[in-house]
């Protein structure tokens, strides 16, 4: 039975035991969807293309009736108004409350004004119109239910009567379509300062001017206006809606949708999680919600005993975007350290880890095995690694490279036993060197032939030449060859050994033999290319 | 040419290469035909994923089911980087992981078999019954998770050590580790 065999029959296994579910599945997609679409059509489909008609009608007949008189009236623009979602809208109206111009200021907003002719339509029905085609192609529903409103007016007093009339209206809107909204209006100022910034970011200046004031509730000084341009409102009012200071100069309604993300309880508990603890066992917890990238996330910090996580995680996923353990040396110094400083051992914290040999003994034992120095290697990593079966041991993972190869090893946390290790041909490793042909002992130069075998940056001529005979399987040497080559390279005769085995596989494009043996309890596999005869990587496993 | 054929059949039959991006850009803009096409070509990896985390039948099924529907939910705000398959499986393990929460919480312990004797499907023969078997009692979680991935989709050690938030030496000694703890399981099996 090979491996390959194995893997098989769990697949297979486990594909026959997989039910099929594809048809509940469309049957609820539809059910969400058909629900959606059934609540804008009463509200908003049908009348956008009423008031298409009917709006020019209307525009004319006004035209008529008010003559020349009226030209002002009508077509000098009175009010500003930005309506933003992610897609951003500016209207312009005239004294009359009609609809001069309708722009569409981001290619969201195209999608939302695509066909729709408001000029001279009333400014409800065009706000109207623009909600009901922003519901309709999702940009506002259950998981996004924030709508900045921005007026712009000389007058400041019609601004803010205009600014809390249109809150209420799309505020009913929403819930006409099921949709308790969270509402942001504000009243700006032509300002040259807001409309720069605008212009950069290529956002509308409502947009710019929220983000302004969310800037001033930042204290730590870690947000920045190009980082908040990129998130829709509804990131923004969360954000916003995280600080403990409120937000100035805009007036809020409602509450911005959390629905979308996990809650900060489940992101606590997938740091937890990841670092092995729990809520009781952490100290000094600090949760955090910000932006990465035009996404919001969670910034999750804890200390246990003297190491220090920090952790990044998804608000939407959940996954782990980064991780940040840090053992303070001096910490553990202190307090190991019975002779050294009495009064730093009063404040110890007794917990299993604190008997763990730590990353520093970890990794000087990881180094001397690999007979290197601290000097001579690079990209030194030493991670904890807490393991949640019982039965295994909790331990460090040390890697670091050093002459084109990586090496992995598995250090037991307790008793600083190597439990596994792993040196491997370190892909980016860019080498100078030829291969030296006559010494199969060696592993360096057996890592070079694979080297040049996988790189084909390298100019080198002889190094075409090995690339040429790397694919040509009537080259490939033979399962004996594969087998006695990892014999040399571990050291051992084929006397010394037992179940030795040899199989023909792919990796990486590669053909490989899998030689595999044991030696007492000791347990060898290789992995060695079948072009070459170099050794791509192998794995020495001491069982217990 | 022999050779050839030898290694293309001992290939993954669903390996993740295989699964088309636009698969899920199709599905962001709503396509139901798309989201049926990535149900056929990762439900088994999402299910046997599932499983290996929350080792209870029942649970697995619901959470393969969440799965599509969030993926579905979520797919237009993908964004293109070459891992469809890594996408989809880190909802499944965030849900999955999120399942074993809950029932931790509410102290119910899944049944020892994971309920595979309750599992209806037809499909399910003996000798699939003695490999889960194996899996579910002879490996550590880690490890059948692990070996599952490898087996079902194809991915790397590399690509399964990202998803699982694990260092890579960890998923090579447990992958090697887990193998050989099946062989033995089922050599003992396949002999009685």
């Amino acid at each position: 039975m090979t491996d390959r065999d194995i893997e098989v029959r769990l697949a297979e296994a486990i594909r026959h035991a997989a039910p099929d579910r594809l048809e509940q599945i469309l049957s609820q997609c539809n059910d969400q969807e058909g629900a959606v679409i059934a609540m804008n059509e009463k509200k908003t489909r049908k009348p956008i293309h009423r008031w298409k008609i009917w709006a020019g009608a209307a525009a004319a007949a006004l035209l008529l009736a008010v003559g020349l008189w009226g030209y002002n009236a009508n077509y000098g623009v009175d009010s500003i108004i930005g309506i933003d979602v992610n897609p951003s809208v500016e209207i312009r109206i005239n004294r009359s409350e009609e609809v001069v111009k309708a722009n569409a200021l981001n290619d969201d907003a195209n999608v939302i004004l695509d066909g729709m002719d408001l000029k001279g339509v009333d400014l409800d029905v065009a706000v109207n119109a623009i909600i009901g085609s922003m519901l309709k192609n999702g940009y506002i529903d259950e998981l996004r239910n924030s709508v900045l409103v921005s007026v712009e007016n000389d007058d400041a007093a019609k601004g803010a009567a205009l600014q809390e009339r249109l809150t209420a209206e799309i505020e009913q809107l929403l819930s006409a379509s099921s949709i308790s909204g969270a509402v942001l209006s504000q009243t700006i100022t032509d300002d040259q300062s807001l409309q720069q910034l605008a212009d950069t970011y290529g956002i509308s200046v409502g947009k710019a001017a929220l983000i302004q004031n969310i800037l001033q509730q930042d204290t730590t000084g870690m947000w920045t206006f190009e980082g908040l341009a990129q998130l829709c409102i509804n990131d923004l009012n969360l954000l916003s809606a995280s600080k403990e200071t409120q937000l100035q100069g805009v007036s809020s309604t409602g509450t911005a949708s959390s629905a979308g993300y996990i809650q900060q309880s489940v992101a606590k508990q997938i740091a937890f999680d990841d670092a092995g603890t729990d809520q009781d066992t952490a100290r000094r917890i600090q949760i955090e919600l910000d932006y990465d990238d035009g996404r919001l996330v969670y910034e999750v910090g804890f200390y246990v005993d003297n190491v220090e996580y920090d952790y990044e995680i998804d608000a939407t996923t959940g996954s782990i975007i980064s991780r940040d353990i840090d053992h303070d040396d001096d910490y553990y110094w202190q307090n190991n350290n019975t002779s050294n400083n009495s009064s730093n051992n009063s404040s110890t914290n007794t917990s299993s880890s604190s008997s763990f040999i730590g990353e520093a003994k970890a990794q000087s034992i990881a180094l001397e095995a690999a007979g290197l120095s601290a000097s001579e290697v690079t990209g030194l990593r030493v991670v904890l690694d807490y393991e949640d079966d019982l039965f295994e041991r909790d331990s460090y993972e040390v890697e670091f490279y050093a002459g084109g190869f990586e090496y992995d090893y598995e250090i037991d946390a307790l008793t600083g036993d190597i439990l596994s290790w792993d040196k491997d041909v370190d892909d980016d490793y860019y080498y100078h060197h030829q291969a030296n042909n006559g010494n199969g002992n060696n592993a360096a130069n057996n890592g070079n032939t694979s080297n040049n075998t996988t790189s084909n940056t390298n100019n080198n001529t002889n190094n075409t030449s090995n690339n040429t005979t790397n694919n040509n399987s009537s080259s490939l040497i033979t399962a004996a060859e594969a087998q006695s080559i990892a014999l040399a390279q571990a050291g051992l005769s084929s006397g010394d050994v037992t179940g030795l085995r040899a199989e023909l596989d792919r990796d990486d494009g590669r053909t490989v033999y899998e030689v595999e043996f044991r030696s007492g309890r000791v347990e060898y596999s290789y992995d060695i290319n079948a072009s070459t005869g170099a050794v791509i990587s192998y794995d020495i496993d001491y069982d217990d | 040419m022999l050779l050839f054929a030898l290694v293309s059949m001992s290939e993954p039959p669903c390996p993740a290469g295989s699964l088309e991006e636009s698969l899920l850009l199709e599905m962001g803009r709503g396509s139901q035909e798309a989201l049926a096409g990535l149900y056929q070509a990762t439900s088994a990896a999402v299910y046997g994923f599932a499983l290996s985390i929350v080792k209870n039948v029942q649970d697995a099924e619901d959470i393969m089911q969440d799965v599509y529907l969030q993926a579905y939910a979520a797919a237009a705000t993908y964004r293109p980087q070459g891992k469809p398959m890594a996408w989809v499986l880190t909802i499944t393990r965030h849900l999955a992981l999120m399942r074993l929460r809950e029932r931790k919480r509410h102290t119910a312990t899944a049944p020892a078999d994971w309920g595979l004797a309750s599992l209806a499907s037809h499909q399910v023969t003996d000798e699939d019954r003695i490999v889960l078997a194996a899996a579910i009692n002879s490996l550590g979680d880690e490890e059948r998770q692990i070996v599952t991935l490898h087996a079902l989709t194809g991915m790397k050690h590399r690509e399964i050590a990202e998803l699982l938030d694990l260092p890579l030496a960890t998923v090579l000694s447990k992958y090697r580790r887990a193998l050989i703890k099946l062989k033995k399981y089922l050599t003992k099996e396949d002999a009685q």
